[in-house]
């Protein structure tokens, strides 16, 4: 994601990440990791809930996709802290127009179904931006 | 899992509040009303 951070300022769009903890751990953690985008916490979930993000099953945490995409992306070099927060949340994302409007949705049908930083660009550049 | 389906494409996103560091909130409409916005929820911290 970090490396995508020009291609998405191009488009003159604003990220915010949000995770299922308290704003202060959000913060802290994207400093160490030097993300560059807003973070933003959710720690009691409403706004996970709000946008259709439930809490995942076993079956949505542990299968054969999510094991094999946590292999490769081991494989890949991907390290990551421990982690921090609701770990059954199920991950999304939207685009927002400037109008208020929904503009594009993604959610994760199991742990590790996420957009990629491509996913998203290749989104912004089929819909027509408000 | 929930059974609340979320926003859908077309329909007015929802303004919830979140937490920025040190306590302070903050509306996600604050985000997105000079410029599209992608709202990415991870599924974990870390």
């Amino acid at each position: 994601m970090r490396l995508y951070q020009p291609e998405f300022e191009k488009r003159g769009v604003r990220v915010v990440t949000i995770t299922p903890t308290d704003g202060a751990a959000s913060h802290s953690v994207c400093g160490m990791l030097n993300v560059p985008y807003t973070c933003l916490g959710d720690p009691s979930g409403e706004a996970y809930e709000a946008y259709g993000l439930g809490r995942g099953g076993w079956g949505q945490m542990f299968n054969f996709h999510t094991i094999s995409r946590a292999f490769f992306a081991k494989l890949g070099g991907h390290r990551h802290a421990k982690p921090v927060g609701d770990r059954f949340r199920l991950p999304g994302a939207f685009i927002i127009g400037s109008n208020g409007r929904t503009q594009w949705v993604q959610r994760g049908r199991d742990a590790a179904d996420h957009a990629s930083a491509l996913d998203m660009l290749s989104a912004l550049d089929s819909v027509n931006l408000v | 899992m929930s059974g609340n389906t979320g926003v859908l494409v077309g329909q007015p996103a929802l303004d919830v509040t979140l937490e920025k560091g040190e306590g302070a909130s903050v509306r996600l409409s604050e985000f997105w009303k000079d410029s599209p916005l992608v709202a990415i929820f991870m599924r974990h911290l870390g």
